[in-house]
């Protein structure tokens, strides 16, 4: 890819009007050449430039933008335009500043935009290469060069690191860290040892569930086991009593009596149940209620025909249903007064409870039912008192039968069962503790097992979250160390390798004045020596610029304010017989003092491929100038000349401009 | 929101409370203490009661929307709301039944409802301070409870067979 510099326009800044166009036919000159007086704007039309190809004055302050504005002016706005070439597509930003607000806007053309849009758009081609960091490497002074050999400026380094794009290595761990520092947020524990706390938790929670069930299969074993030998005791009490003639037959029907009153009362009482869970039996009041409560809905027409939704869609009509358009009075009065209907699923809801009313509670089932409920009340109250009449009987048969027993035996056989009675009844509190559902306020030394579990299904669960948690964290690292080992590993390999190129070149261009690179680092280290010359650090700058900017395919300009400064004569020889071979656009801001020699060497490889321009403002200063002006090449403005041409170029001999830019 | 009833409940009924048994679930004791609540008017709050389910189980599924309906009938008594008053029982209605819940009711349903069958417990161990050891003899004592409350009842007096309305 190709970036050239194919013109700007400046308007009402503090740079003079100008309009300057340095593509012809698609094709740019490979020197360009704009000669202005100090204090005719290079700087600040640099700057210009560089903002404009970075979109950078966007977040300018309102005093940045009003330094721009020329002096003692009055004009509340000024323009930019800077016109590239990528390869052959023209791509164009324009910069609008409002002095008054402060602000600067941007609007970008290009075909890939698909004409002009606003804003700063940079087509995603070249967008990698109009970065502020990136852009400063080949828009730029000449002290910049110079910067390139001292330490502690790290210009060569952010060179690199600029055109390499090793800062996206630096945005991939930044990434990574907002990625997990998402995914982890509001969860806790993210570190290893908020994970041990919560794993030890779970051991804990395991270890007390493993517990309560052998505690539970314990209780419930020894509870049957309890209960088998009460049985066995009951039944040696029951068999020794049957051994006596006396009691053998009243003993066995009465117990059988007393069973069967048992089964009996267990059946009546889940009957009676069976109808008190049924809200309109258990009191008729309850029922006749629900009838009334039906009756009243009825009678207030609820639910109503029309819900609330019929009304919200109705105002979103234009039209009523009876063909009245609606307008906004109406249509306020019907979202207005729709809240008073109620929902259709509300409706619905009403309904089912009328239809449930009609079918559990309404007419002759009701009074079936309830006939049947007080049945089975008066069921319960027999079988219970069948029960404790038998249960009474065969307890005094066997009081009688104890009595008799001289040796106690039978005595001693029921204190054991009432013994085991009373150890199983503990154990059956125990069982229903360990056996109940879980409250919210059980912790973890709660009986309730079900509670533990799950408390022990949190516990994991949370586990498994902080895992992956801990584990994405030591991803995030893992993909930090090595973003930032890359870094270093190709930060070292390019330099080593523009270390050689960049040799290479300076042994062929100052063949009489050889230096060589020793190591490249934070700046440029020099082979024998701590410092060079003037002449020597603008060739080593400009060799190392143009080959870390053409490293793979692409060609960037070198725009350059005062490439030749304060150079001696011959270091100005030497720089400008080097720059053509360097670069395949050279554009240089320069003022009449640095032509001598400089230009003659610029011009040593040919005089087609450059283009003189001469830029000076209208002033008192310069009248007897405009008065002197070629027939052709000449472009004036209301507050600038601007002058094409070689001649005019090598004639031109202007002190300081009487204007500071 | 969830059905709630406090601990002491749980404790009270553990001596009658048996899987296979006439009580059977935690939703059974809720059920009891709920329609003595509901019998004698009385509803009170108990913060923290654990909660248990926000559904009604299988053996009130049949009935739910009729416990609903109480609810309201109970709650126009309270608060002094005629049920021939239409826009009165709508705005009851509004805020106590939610279509978009599997119990049909909103969170100030189960609150009130929750609130009433605290109170009804309250009124339980009143009447019963000991706990209860046979099922059989709870369950006489507490449909006899039922009637008394009722028959002495402000909200349910007029709905007597016989009573005009």
């Amino acid at each position: 890819m190709k970036i050239r510099l194919a013109g700007w326009d400046s308007t009402g800044l503090r740079s003079p009007d100008v309009k300057l166009s340095l593509a012809e036919h698609g094709k740019v000159p490979r020197l360009v050449l704009l000669q202005m007086p100090n204090g005719t704007g290079k700087t600040t039309t640099l700057n210009l430039i560089q903002a404009a190809m970075t979109g950078s004055a966007a977040n300018w302050t309102a005093e940045q933008i009003g330094d721009l504005q020329r002096a003692g002016a009055t004009n509340p706005t000024g323009t930019f335009v800077l016109r590239l070439l990528v390869d052959t597509s023209p791509l164009v930003f324009e910069i609008h500043f409002d002095f008054v607000e402060g602000a600067a806007a941007y609007r970008t053309s290009s075909p890939s935009l698909g004409g002009v849009v606003e804003g700063w758009k940079c087509p995603p081609t070249v967008r990698r290469f109009l970065t502020e960091s990136f852009a400063s490497l080949f828009v730029f002074d000449a002290e910049f060069a110079d910067r390139l050999l001292k330490p502690q400026f790290a210009e060569a380094e952010r060179a690199i690191d600029a055109l390499c794009q090793l800062d996206l290595l630096d945005r991939t761990a930044a990434v990574a860290e907002s990625d997990w520092d998402r995914a982890s947020r509001g969860q806790g524990a993210r570190t290893p040892q908020g994970l041990n706390l919560y794993r030890n938790r779970r051991d804990s929670l395991e270890k007390r569930e493993k517990d309560l069930s052998r505690a539970l299969k314990g209780l419930k074993r020894n509870n049957e086991l309890l209960k088998e030998e009460a049985a066995q005791h009951e039944k040696s009490i029951a068999d020794r009593i049957a051994e006596s003639q006396k009691f053998r037959e009243q003993s066995q029907e009465l117990r059988e009596r007393v069973s069967n009153a048992r089964l009996r009362l267990a059946a009546a009482s889940l009957q009676v149940m069976a109808y008190v869970r049924q809200p309109q039996l258990l009191d008729d009041r309850f029922g006749r209620a629900l009838i009334a409560f039906r009756d009243s809905l009825d009678r207030a027409r609820l639910p109503e025909a029309s819900s609330r939704q019929f009304f919200l869609e109705l105002a979103e009509e234009a039209e009523c249903i009876c063909g009245r358009p609606i307008s906004d009075h109406e249509r306020g009065q019907i979202l207005e007064h729709a809240s008073k209907y109620l929902g259709d699923e509300l409706a619905g809801v009403i309904n089912a409870i009328k239809a449930d009313i009609g079918q559990h509670v309404g007419g002759d089932v009701r009074v079936a039912e309830r006939q049947l409920y007080k049945v089975s009340t008066h069921e319960l109250g027999a079988a219970e008192a069948e029960y404790h009449e038998a249960d009474t009987a065969l307890q005094a048969l066997t009081a009688e039968a104890f009595r008799e027993d001289e040796e106690k035996q039978l005595m001693s056989i029921q204190a054991q069962i009432t013994e085991k009675r009373g150890q199983i009844e503990e154990n059956e509190d125990q069982i229903r503790e360990i056996e109940r559902s879980a409250r919210s306020t059980d912790d973890e030394n709660t009986l309730c097992l079900a509670a533990i579990r799950k408390q022990l299904r949190e516990a994991r669960d949370k586990i498994a979250e902080i895992s992956n948690t801990v584990r994405m964290r030591q991803e995030t690292v893992a993909i930090q160390q090595l973003a930032a080992r890359s870094k270093i590993i190709a930060r070292d390999k390019l330099r080593e390798v523009l270390r050689v190129e960049c040799n290479e070149r300076l042994r062929r261009i100052l063949a009489n004045d050889p230096i060589q690179i020793k190591r490249i680092g934070q700046s440029l280290e020099l082979e024998k020596q701590r410092g060079a010359s003037v002449g020597q650090t603008l060739a080593v700058g400009y060799t190392f610029l143009t080959s870390v900017l053409h490293r793979g395919s692409h060609d960037f300009p070198l725009i350059v304010d005062s490439p030749a400064g304060s150079l001696d004569d011959k270091v100005r020889r030497e720089v400008g017989a080097m720059i053509p071979v360097l670069c395949e656009q050279f554009t240089a801001f320069m003022i009449p003092t640095e032509r001598p020699y400089f230009l003659q060497a610029l011009e040593s490889r040919g005089t087609d491929d450059i283009r003189y321009l001469t830029l000076f403002r209208k002033s008192s200063g310069t009248q007897t100038l405009i008065q002197g002006l070629p027939n052709h090449g000449v472009t004036q403005t209301t507050n600038a000349v601007l002058v094409d041409g070689r001649d005019y170029f090598n004639q031109f001999e202007l002190a300081d401009e009487p204007e500071e830019s | 929101m969830s059905f709630r009833l406090r601990a002491e409940a749980g404790d009270w009924f553990k001596g009658i409370e048996t899987k296979d048994g006439p009580i059977r679930t935690m939703f059974d004791q809720y059920y009891l203490c709920l329609m003595l609540g509901l019998a004698t008017g009385r509803n009170e709050r108990f913060p923290g009661a654990p909660e248990f389910v926000d559904y009604f189980v299988t053996d009130f599924s049949a009935v739910a929307r009729l416990l609903v309906a109480l609810l309201v009938i109970a709650e126009a008594k309270r608060l002094g709301v005629e049920l021939a008053d239409k826009g009165d029982v709508k705005r009851l209605l509004d805020d106590y039944l939610d279509p978009n819940h599997p119990a049909n009711l909103t969170d100030q349903g189960f609150q009130k409802l929750n609130d009433y069958a605290n109170g009804g417990f309250s009124e339980l161990v009143e009447a019963v301070p000991e706990r209860p050891r046979h099922v059989e003899t709870f369950l006489q004592i507490y449909t006899a409870l039922i009637a008394d409350k009722m028959n002495n009842s402000d909200i349910w007096a007029r709905y007597t067979e016989g009573a005009s309305a």
